[in-house]
Formats: C-alpha cells, structure tokens, sequence
C-alpha cells in the first residue's frame, strides 16, 4: 500500500514536471503581447490624461490629498498602510513640477501603445502606475490593480516586436543607399520563451482575478438572491444606462445576476480547454459589456473584454489546426 | 512565418519556477483576502505586504463584488454650499468632475464612497472624515477667495427594493439621504476646524466647553492644519 502511493508520488512528480515545463517554459509567438501591450497602453493613456484636469486639486499644495493626509487616513483605515506612499509625486510640490511629471507619464503611456522604446516605456511605465497608485492608494479604481499587474508581466516580454515604432524600425530593409526605405513583410517573428512566460503570467493572474471576483460576490446575499444586478441598476450616478425599468420584472434581473457570476465561476475552468475558450470568451464579452453600461466602468471593462488577448493561440481563439488536437489543454 | 528561438537554462528554470510558485501563493492570499478576511489571512495579507502592497498586487481598495446591496455600496457625492445645505439644496455644488462613465468621475466616486464607509453609523472614524471635509471646504474657499466657512455633505443614494411586476417603476421612489455633514471653518492664518453635525437625536449636552471653533450647532470638532 505504502510502496504504491509512493511510485504514485514520484509518477505525479515526473508528469506534473513535465507539464510545468510545457506549461511555462516553451517558445510561443509573442503577437498576442503585441496586441496586449496596445490595448493596456490605451487604457494607460485613459488613466493618465483622466488625471490631468484635476492634479492641482488631488495633489497640489492646496489640494485634497497631500502626501501628509495620505499618510494619517492610511494610518488610520489600514493596518499594512505604511507599505503605501512610495511615490515620486510625494516629491514634487511645485505645480510645474506635478504638470511636467505627468506629461511625461502620459507621453511615456503613448511610447508604450506605439511600442517606441517598448522594453524602457515598458518599465517606466510600471513604476509610473505604481507612483499613481501609491499617491493616493483611496482614489484606485476597479482598473488599477489590473492595469499594474497586466503592464507589469509585460516589461518581461518582448511585446514591441509587433505592430510597433521597434518594430518597423528593425525590419525596414534599406534596398539601395539612394532610395527610400522599404518595410520587408518577410522579416519573421522570433519565437521566445520570455513571451510564453510572460504570456502565462498574464493568464494565470487573470484566471486568480476572475476567482477573486466570483468569490468576492459570493461573500454576500445579493448576488446568491439574484438581486444585485437591480442594486446596481437602481443607482444614481454610476449606471450609464437606465435599466431600472427591470425592476419591475425580477425574473430579468434574477438571470442577468446568475449570469455574472456564473461566467466569472465557470471563467477560471473552461478557460484552459481550447475547445470550450471561445464559448467563455464570447459570454465574458456580453458580461463585461453589460457591467460596463450599468456600472459605468468603462475603461477597465473594455480592457478585461481586451485582455482576452492574454489567451489566444497566436492571434486566433478557435482550435483550427487539427494537428494540435492531442492537446486540449494547456496545463 | 515565424521562427523558434532562444532557450532557458535549467537553473534559470528553477529559479523561475520558484519564484513563479511564491508570487502567486502570495497573489492568491491577498486576492481571497479582499472580502471578510479571516484572522490567518488577515496576518498573512499583513505579512506578505511589504511585497504585495508595495507592488499593488493587493487590491485591497477595490470592491471588485461591485455591491452587497449595504449602504456603503450605494453612490455617494460630496456637496458644498456657503448655505445650511439641509434648509436648501438649490446653493449646493456638487463635487463631481468628468462626464459619467469616466475615470475622472470614479475617483470622485471613490473619495465619496471613501468617505461614506468611514462617516456610517457604527464605523465612524471622525478623524478620516475630518481631514477630507476640512481640506475640501478649504479647498472651495481657497478656489472662491473667500474665508469663513463653508458646509460640506456626503449624501449617499437610496435605491428602493424591486417592486412586483403590477407596480410603477421602483427607482422612481429612491432618494439621496444625508450620511455626514460638517461645517468648515478657515480663519486668514490658514488654520482649518471642522466642526460636524451631529444627528438629529444623537445630540449630547456638552460636558465642558469645546474650545476649538463656533459651537452653535453643536457636535464634535476636528482641527485640521494645513
């Protein structure tokens, strides 16, 4: 008996080595980074220019949030708050000084979107978000902690070797020293383990988020109920459509509700079979979009509806190739 | 077309996958940690959050459950008004920026629902509230030139329950309700007091006297120094 579990044991060891590696550490073709890197680099610029009417009054020396209140809100509403306020902008009192840092926070972002520089935007940009984040840790919103983690995975990748300023740049083939420069479409694209790995990141991080958000609706009895769609419908500022009318008709509701969390449940699971992806990508996309008109989230809805990205084989969903068929799961 | 290229050596696999295994050991704590943490993951969250705070893994400000159908989850919005907002709203400001749906706008959201969860019954933190209060109706006499004081509000929506099919449409019947109120005082030298309303029936006599700004109103004051 004891003999059997151990052969057993060292069985699941080889296979599950074997599949870690497989998993982690094979080269893929860095394209979906590619298209990741714009639409997080969109949001990016979303984030940043949505700050730049109004930094005097968060941040300036007559502002709401001095780096002080910052300090003595968190000291008072949050046990780990003193891992907070690693900030840049801590330092910049001068109003010209707030203004110019975040001009080039927001050219930084639009380096990144157009992969100028990618592997250096990249990296400034992380730090930038963070620095934006630890300012005034109150004000994040849904998209920050999902914005960094994304931009983050994405300084380990070579995500500017696509649809990039780097890109064209390395593949323009001068023909003759007196003509101009023509882009050679058979230059090819290098397969890298840092793009699987960094690709693999993404997706285990969105699948925990995805976790996170079923689990963390099924904390209460609303979303149990099927009432918490009408609860988000009934509010004032947020909804960017008025979906009210519902309420009169709960059944509606009851379904639209299930539906969330049922798709954010399943998301985690049908997501690494290549067969049933496309099923969960599609009912991700209806369900972000619904999220987006009544929560009134925009940004960080349409980058979860991009960041589906993260799970395409090259840069299709579907299972084409018959070729690959044996394998029908990632993991 | 494409070429395969590049390969890891073994011991950078290792540490890769090492380090891989405690980055999302730490990922998934502080993320099952976001609603109702028990005691162990409360620790752990503290723990872990040298790493997972200083690089915002913890998404420990985000209410990613959108609502739980409790007050602090409803809208909220900062008023102010050189008036008593609660004879008339017609003088308020709302401090609200940015069109709906916009990033611009959530923040304000956030500072509002920030201050909602810490001015409700049962959770107040008078010193969080406070410091906002005083540095917003600091910052609207700032903004108008003006010294004296100014009132600020944080009202929070009302929605009603869902109605049976036979019955008007229910949002109809919802409303913003008052949930902390405060008036600021600025005097020229830059010194701020904040001096909060108290709820109709919550009321005590003071023991001694307060000392710090105008006590018409009753309540319990803050001093905020800029």
């Amino acid at each position: 008996m004891m003999r059997g579990f151990l052969r057993y044991l060292a069985n699941f060891s080889q296979v599950f080595a074997a599949a870690w590696h497989r998993f982690w550490f094979q080269a893929s073709d860095p394209s979906p980074l590619a298209v990741l890197r714009i639409f997080t680099g969109l949001a990016a610029i979303d984030y940043f220019v949505s700050w730049a009417p109004d930094l005097q009054y968060w941040w300036g020396q007559d502002g709401i949030l001095r780096p002080e209140d910052v300090r003595n809100l968190l000291r008072f509403t949050d046990e780990a708050g003193q891992f907070y306020g690693i900030s840049y902008l801590n330092l910049l009192e001068s109003p010209w000084l707030l203004n110019g840092a975040h001009a080039v926070a927001i050219v930084v972002a639009v380096c990144f979107t157009l992969g100028i520089c990618t592997r250096v935007a990249s990296v400034l940009l992380w730090l930038e978000l963070l620095s934006y984040v630890h300012r005034a840790p109150m004000l994040t919103t849904h998209l920050d902690p999902v914005l960094t983690a994304v931009v983050g995975y994405l300084c380990l990748a070579p995500c500017g070797t696509r649809w990039s300023w780097d890109a064209w740049r390395r593949n323009r083939v001068p023909v003759q020293s007196d003509e101009p420069v023509q882009f050679d479409s058979t230059v090819t694209t290098r397969w890298t383990v840092s793009s699987n790995f960094a690709q693999r990141l993404i997706q285990v991080h969105l699948t925990v988020f995805y976790l996170l958000f079923a689990l963390s609706k099924l904390g209460g009895d609303t979303w149990w109920n099927g009432e918490a769609m009408w609860w988000l419908t009934a509010q004032s500022d947020s909804p960017l459509l008025d979906a009210s009318g519902l309420g009169r008709d709960p059944i509606w509701i009851n379904v639209w509700t299930h539906a969330i969390v049922g798709i954010e449940l399943l998301y985690p699971v049908l997501i690494w079979n290549r067969w049933t992806r496309p099923l969960i990508m599609m009912a991700a996309i209806v369900s972000w979009t619904s999220l987006a008109l009544v929560t009134g989230r925009i940004t960080f809805c349409l980058l979860m509806i991009g960041l589906q990205v993260a799970f395409f084989d090259g840069l299709s969903p579907y299972p084409l190739d018959e070729s690959h068929g044996e394998d029908s799961s990632d993991g | 077309m494409a070429t395969q290229n590049d390969k890891w050596s073994d011991a950078l696999k290792s540490v890769a996958s090492a380090v891989l295994a405690i980055h999302f050991i730490c990922v998934l704590v502080v993320c099952t940690a976001n609603v109702s943490p028990s005691q162990l993951q409360a620790r752990l969250v503290k723990v872990l959050a040298p790493y997972t705070r200083v690089l915002n893994w913890d998404p420990n400000f985000t209410r990613f459950q959108w609502t739980h159908a409790v007050p602090e989850h409803d809208d909220h919005r900062i008023l102010i008004s050189k008036e008593d907002i609660q004879k008339s709203d017609a003088s308020a400001e709302v401090l609200q920026f940015g069109i709906r749906g916009s990033l611009r706008r959530a923040r304000h959201q956030a500072l509002a629902d920030f201050m909602a969860v810490y001015a409700a019954p049962g959770q107040e933190l008078d010193d969080v509230t406070a410091l906002i209060a005083g540095r917003v109706g600091n910052f609207a006499l700032r903004r108008r030139n003006e010294t004296g004081s100014v009132k600020v509000r944080v009202d929070g929506w009302e929605p009603q329950l869902m109605a049976p099919a036979s019955a008007a449409n229910p949002s109809t019947a919802s409303t913003w309700g008052t949930i902390y109120s405060a008036e600021v005082w600025a005097d020229p030298g830059g010194e701020v007091q904040v001096l909060k309303d108290a709820a109709r029936g919550e009321v005590a006599l003071p023991q001694a006297p307060l000392g710090t700004g105008p006590q018409e109103t009753g309540g319990s004051p803050g001093v905020v120094t800029p």
